[in-house]
């Protein structure tokens, strides 16, 4: 009996115990749809594109369903090509409504701008998304570009004001906008309105009454500090931000500057400025005796390197690069060996009345007429409320107004 | 038929058993006229704060630890009826500093933060780390029986009330799509996000169903094994940045003594 009631009452508690380890569950399928890369085959790629990289195109933005290709050759013949494509693992791709899964190696027909379209479905076969694919050519710009910021909107579903450039500009300025960090700032600061963006427009504070830019080194809070991130830069320039690396890896978020066919000669933009109070570390430590700096220039460089790799700067080379060839920017303190210095005796002159600033671009060598003309030389034109912005240095509340931009080239 | 047999067989057994067994009940059984009885307790805590069942999206658990682990109390009983009086009731209070960490890789995990009134939330891919801490109160009301002469079994339910709730999560080397698994894609490095808090969405009283077993080593000295099974989510039901209820259940091993 002793024996019986022993292996009840064990047992009893075996039952339990084997409860409390339940089992893991079987995997569930993948929920994602994305499509992760496009390749076309083109037997002469380098007719069809400047870089003959740009056959490959590479998803940077998860949110953005448009497989948009560089703007090809004005003299570019483009015809039909093989496809390949990359998709979320266990997802299913579906060509123009088409029932049967797309085979990698169909042939599409680009010509005349025609789109295509690509709907990817999840591998749990509940979520999808459809992607517009499409080739078009470069357009044809005059030496002279000109900004003056009147013209700015909220996107249906955005959060914060989006500046669009004219189509012609598609080169310069992929997206056909201008770019800026509000992107990583919405991460960390969901509930901000478009007004409280690190850039946002300012209505009628431009030197003519009218509307201008307003960048301002803003607190990205506790999000922004347990990621690392405690302050957010007013940016504004033309390239990509890759959101998918603001949070990992900031500084290449930023790909600054896209391909331009004239030598920039001569920078002018309106601007004023007012330093923010306190100016802090990238662990958001106070810094006695040093007071913030705006930024900005314009700068050229070589975007292919010797071996035929395309060369794009970002947030750790902007200003550093050896493929800098010319740079307009204003001035600041350097150590001895090059490096920024940081201190109390600024010396950009932007004060916070309106001076408009104008910056001959400075070049280390003589440009290459070829490839100025292939597209060889990419174009830069950046601001920031924060000089040391992209290292997360700098003074919550500093703000730098701009507008006017222009930029004259030969 | 062959079941019902080795039934009356064994219930043939237990009654010559019983008769010859309520000298030892006796011997073994509380000291005081009333049978009532006061005991103290000291044990280990362990367990966790967990999903239950456990859901699809968590993947593998690489890492469990559990933290503080003291659990010490009283206890007051009363056995009730005549003869072996195996019945009884029993209530008390238990003092637990109990906890966990653990590191579990999981997939497509829909999960929110909120810091300083900021939110994100979507479906999250990767690894996230919890770190739980409870000290508190179990009050626990058990029907008490002795299921022979050494071994005591009691169960009943609980509440749990709680000074200190700690609920800490870090995710990192992952992702998470922002609200829907075609949103913004943000990706962790292995510095991801820590120190994301939860506490504050954590219920202060949760209540449960407790189990023990009691065997005697000497008439006042026993050892002992008790499940805290928590029946309700220990979050708030308007919290849903987690959408899976969360359970506490942990068990303690001690050793109790009888003062009378």
């Amino acid at each position: 009996m002793k024996l019986t009631t022993h292996l009840l009452t064990l047992a009893s508690l075996a039952a339990v115990a084997t409860t409390l380890t339940s089992c893991i569950a079987e995997e569930p399928l993948n929920m994602e749809c994305d499509l992760l890369e496009l390749y076309i085959h083109s037997d002469n790629p380098g007719d069809l594109f400047y870089d003959k990289n740009d056959t490959l195109w590479t998803a940077v933005d998860y949110e953005n369903s448009v497989v948009n290709f560089k703007p090809t050759r004005i003299s570019a013949n483009i015809e039909s090509y093989t496809t390949y494509i990359r998709v979320t693992e266990g997802a299913t791709a579906y060509l123009n409504g088409a029932t049967e899964p797309f085979q990698n190696g169909t042939v599409l027909d680009y010509s005349d701008e025609n789109h295509n379209y690509i709907r990817v479905v999840s591998q749990d076969g509940k979520w999808e998304r459809q992607y517009d694919i499409y080739m078009e050519h470069e357009k044809l710009t005059g030496p002279t570009l000109t900004f003056d910021f009147e013209e700015y909107a909220i996107p249906e579903k955005g959060k914060f004001y989006e500046w669009h450039v004219d189509d012609e500009l598609s080169t310069l300025f992929p997206d056909c906008m201008w770019k800026n960090g509000n992107p990583g700032y919405k991460l960390s600061r969901s509930t901000a309105k478009p007004l409280d963006y690190p850039t946002a427009p300012a209505e009628g504070e431009g030197p003519d009454g009218s509307s201008c830019v307003k960048l301002e080194t803003r607190d990205t809070g506790k999000f922004g500090l347990t990621a690392k991130m405690p302050i957010a830069s007013g940016s504004l320039f033309n390239g990509k931000f890759n959101v998918s690396d603001a949070m990992t890896d900031a500084l290449a978020a930023t790909q600054f500057g896209a391909p331009y066919k004239y030598q920039p000669m001569m920078f002018s933009v309106w601007a004023k400025y007012e330093p923010g109070e306190t100016f802090l570390d990238c662990q958001k430590n106070p810094v006695e005796g040093i007071i913030d700096e705006p930024d900005f220039y314009v700068v050229v460089y070589r975007n292919i390197d010797k071996d035929g790799n395309t060369v794009i700067l970002d947030g750790n080379d902007v200003l550093s690069s050896p493929y800098i060839v010319g740079k307009a920017r204003l001035p600041h303190n350097y150590n001895a060996d090059g490096t920024d210095q940081m201190g109390n005796h600024p010396i950009h002159g932007v004060t916070s009345e309106w001076q408009k600033f104008t910056l001959p671009v400075e070049y280390t060598e003589e440009l290459d007429p070829e490839l100025l003309k292939n597209n060889g030389y990419s174009l830069i034109i950046g601001f920031a409320s924060s000089w040391q912005g992209a290292y997360f240095n700098g003074a919550i509340g500093s703000k730098l107004w701009i507008d006017n931009i222009e930029l004259l080239s030969k | 038929m062959k079941h019902i047999f080795i039934s009356l067989l064994l219930a043939a057994a237990s009654l010559s058993a019983m008769a010859a067994d309520l000298e030892n009940y006796q011997k073994w059984g509380t000291h005081s006229k009333n049978d009532a009885q006061l005991r103290i307790n000291a044990g280990y805590a362990i367990g966790g704060t967990m999903p239950m069942p456990l859901p699809a999206e968590l993947r593998e658990i690489k890492m469990f630890k559990p933290y503080g682990g003291v659990n010490v109390g009283m206890e007051v009983s009363k056995m009730l009826g005549s003869g072996k009086k195996r019945w009884g009731m029993s209530t008390g209070a238990h003092f637990f500093w109990q906890g966990m960490q653990t590191c579990a890789r999981v997939k497509g995990y829909y999960m929110g933060f909120d810091m300083d009134g900021e939110h994100i939330e979507g479906f999250y891919t990767g690894i996230d780390e919890t770190n739980a801490h409870l000290m508190g109160f179990t009050v626990p009301f058990q029907a008490v029986w002795r299921a022979s002469s050494r071994w005591t079994l009691q169960a009943g339910p609980y509440l749990q009330a709680y000074i200190k709730k700690e609920f800490i999560n870090n995710i990192y080397n992952g992702y998470l799509r922002e609200n829907v698994p075609t949103g913004n894609y943000i990706p962790f490095d292995e510095d991801g996000l820590h120190n994301i808090p939860f506490n504050d969405d954590m219920r202060r009283v949760t209540c449960g169903v407790t189990l023990t077993a009691d065997w005697k080593i000497t008439r006042n000295l026993s050892a002992y094994g008790t499940v805290d099974w928590g029946l309700n989510n220990v979050f708030h039901s308007d919290f849903n940045t987690i959408t899976f209820n969360m359970y506490n259940v942990y068990a303690n091993v001690g050793l109790a003594y009888s003062i009378f």
